[in-house]
């Protein structure tokens, strides 16, 4: 890839600080996103892919130390200072979040929470802030946007919400855009046009995309390359169409052939034995290798490094 | 074969304060004239987006609330003419699990009390006998033994929500309505307790009503599926006749924006537009009509009757009230 990386992450590590123990939420995480690309980040709860994003955007709580280098731009954002960061998110980079109700503020119109991100990185006047506004919510598809710019939150459905969500995030133009589980909460049918509307204001700004979700269907509709996280490691990194084709890792392979489909005839739901491990107390060797069917002695014991083959990359013993 | 509940035009209108006036009402109608039958041994599913009245259903069909019309009948009595200590005895036979196993599980108790109450309640056994019970349950779930003594919050999501699931079982119920049991679990473990409650149906001969927004979770555990929408079910049919010949618009468009985990399927465009309609005010005729791709004169005024099928496909559409 000899065309421009928008975001370059190198060996990223989250580490949250409490009394009594220290929790690698993170730990040492590769990515890199082109230009108008989707990257699919996958995972369990708890696997540390918010974490990822919230290091990304600056918004980590001042106990959890980041290291590494996360370059956006050519900008290592973990270097520069308070106020530069300040410029850039909600600008550069922004970010939509699961829950739309939690995320604005109940108290204010949507109008003017919109007119909030234009009035802080773009120097407009009121007139031409207001058309924007309205503009915005057009642009995701709002109905009479100058009546429901006027609204507030709760007047809105869920899906609506999500709507206003997108539109803040796209307000400047960002060269980043990162969702986090950005419909979950939605209803299917509903999930299908966030999804569409999303897909299509990516196109037309050629925003890069950095989408986190559990939902592997969603990940396989959107994304062009996907990580899959699993206890703060990246177990698996490929093109959407080779890691859906052939999934490689155990676990990934686990997770495919966990969910129902409705396209799929299943007689019996194939099972992941065991849970999420606690972060505090992550096995030995391999994060995975008590939960894993094809597990190797030396897997309970070092941790298998993450290898390069043909594009893709695997965190396994079986393949190196 | 005589069905085991059975469901007569349902309804539940919940008074909503108008902002123009102390004196009168709107009413939300979560339910409007819902049927269906549950016959033993079956699962049924249960599916529609939110606020459809899947949830409403539950807690009509446990007679937590009382219905604005309509009766629900088991084993052929009406349960909301039943004297308390018939009600008891329906509430032995008909259980529940719940979407969100944090806050069912009372956080001061442990275990054993937690899963023993309903035993306690209904004066079943001893303290002894009931905790051979509570231990016997627990292994019947899939959790370790030894686990008596611990409170729930030591348990994961997983183990809590089959802590609710043996709680269920406790009274050797024959129906069990689950209400989105597994909507809040991690895809990993999602599985270990869908496959749970398809190993208890066989083994304990239940019947399940399962509830649940995900298509995909319905269809492999129900065999039969009711859709709803706006209060009303709109089409009933066998598991596999419906996701393969899914014939009320509304279930089209939902079976097509499910997205496949596969890259080369590419996803269908967002059939539907527009959102579900308020149901304090929903529109005339068909209450769909406004969403549905193929609306039709008729369907503006009239409400469609559901009509059957010979092969038990139900359908409420006017698409289909000629051919039938």
């Amino acid at each position: 890839m000899a065309e421009a990386q928008v975001l370059e992450i190198k060996d990223l590590k989250v580490e949250f600080k409490t009394d009594r123990s220290k929790i690698l939420a993170v730990d040492g995480i590769d990515l890199r996103l082109g230009q108008s690309e989707t990257l699919g980040l996958v995972g369990e709860s708890g696997c540390g892919k918010s974490v990822t994003a919230l290091s990304i955007m600056g918004l980590l709580p001042s106990y959890a130390s980041v290291t590494g280098r996360i370059n956006f731009r050519g900008k290592d954002l973990l270097k520069i200072k308070k106020s530069e960061m300040a410029r850039i998110r909600g600008n550069q980079i922004s970010m939509i979040f699961q829950e739309p109700m939690t995320s604005l503020n109940p108290v204010f119109t949507v109008e003017y929470q919109l007119a909030e991100v234009l009035k802080l990185h773009r120097n407009e006047d009121h007139r031409e802030i207001r058309s924007r506004v309205s503009d915005l919510l057009s642009m995701v598809g709002i109905p009479n946007p100058e009546r429901r710019s006027k609204d507030y939150p709760h007047q809105l459905s869920g899906g609506m919400r999500q709507r206003v969500m997108i539109a803040m995030a796209m307000a400047c133009e960002p060269d980043l855009l990162m969702a986090d589980e950005p419909t979950t909460a939605l209803d299917v049918t509903i999930q299908a046009q966030i999804l569409e509307l999303m897909k299509k204001l990516q196109e037309s700004h050629s925003t890069s995309l950095l989408f986190i979700t559990h939902d592997l269907g969603v990940i396989a509709q959107i994304a062009d390359r996907v990580a899959v996280m699993y206890a703060g490691h990246i177990m698996e990194y490929a093109g959407v169409k080779e890691l859906f084709g052939e999934p490689l890792h155990p676990y990934t392979r686990g997770l495919l052939n966990t969910i129902p489909q409705v396209s799929k005839k299943q007689s019996r739901l194939e099972e992941i034995k065991g849970t999420v491990p606690n972060m505090s107390s992550v096995p030995p060797g391999c994060r995975f290798n008590d939960r894993c069917k094809e597990r190797l002695p030396r897997c309970s014991e070092e941790i298998p490094p993450l290898t390069e083959s043909g594009g893709r990359k695997v965190r396994c013993w079986l393949y190196s | 074969m005589k069905p085991l509940l059975k469901v007569e035009n349902l309804k539940k209108h919940y008074p909503v304060k108008r902002m123009d006036s102390f004196t009168k009402f709107d009413y939300l109608k979560a339910l409007d004239g819902v049927n269906f039958e549950l016959y033993e041994g079956e699962t049924l599913g249960l599916v529609g987006e939110s606020g459809c009245g899947k949830s409403t259903t539950r807690k009509l069909l446990l007679y937590v609330e009382p219905p604005t019309g309509g009766t629900v009948y088991y084993k052929g009595k009406d349960i909301f003419k039943m004297t308390s200590g018939e009600l008891k005895k329906y509430r032995r036979n008909v259980q529940t699990v719940y979407q969100d196993p944090y806050s069912s599980l009372n956080p001061k108790w442990k275990v054993l009390r937690l899963v023993a109450e309903p035993m306690i309640i209904h004066h079943i056994g001893n303290r002894r006998s009931r905790e051979e019970k509570v231990k016997e349950l627990l292994s019947l779930v899939g959790m370790r033994e030894g686990y008596t003594d611990n409170f729930a919050h030591e348990f994961s999501r997983g183990q809590r929500q089959r802590i609710c699931i043996a709680r269920a079982l406790a009274l050797d119920p024959k129906v069990i309505i689950a209400d989105e049991p597994v909507s809040a679990l991690d895809v990993s473990i999602q599985a270990q307790v869908i496959n749970l409650f398809k190993d208890l149906k066989e083994k304990l001969n239940l019947t399940y009503i399962f509830i649940s927004h995900d298509l995909g979770v319905v269809k492999h555990i129900s065999d039969r599926v009711a859709v709803m929408y706006l209060g009303k079910i709109i089409e009933v049919a066998a598991t596999d006749d419906l996701f393969n010949n899914p014939l009320h618009p509304y279930t089209r468009a939902l079976v097509r924006a499910i997205p496949v985990a596969d890259p080369n399927i590419k996803a269908a465009a967002a059939v539907l537009k527009g959102e579900v309609p308020s149901p304090i005010d929903p529109p005339s005729g068909c209450t769909f009509h406004p969403r549905c791709p193929e609306a039709m004169d008729i369907c503006r005024e009239v409400i469609p009757e559901p009509c059957f099928r010979k092969d038990g496909h139900q359908v409420a559409c006017h698409l289909y009230q000629q051919r039938v």
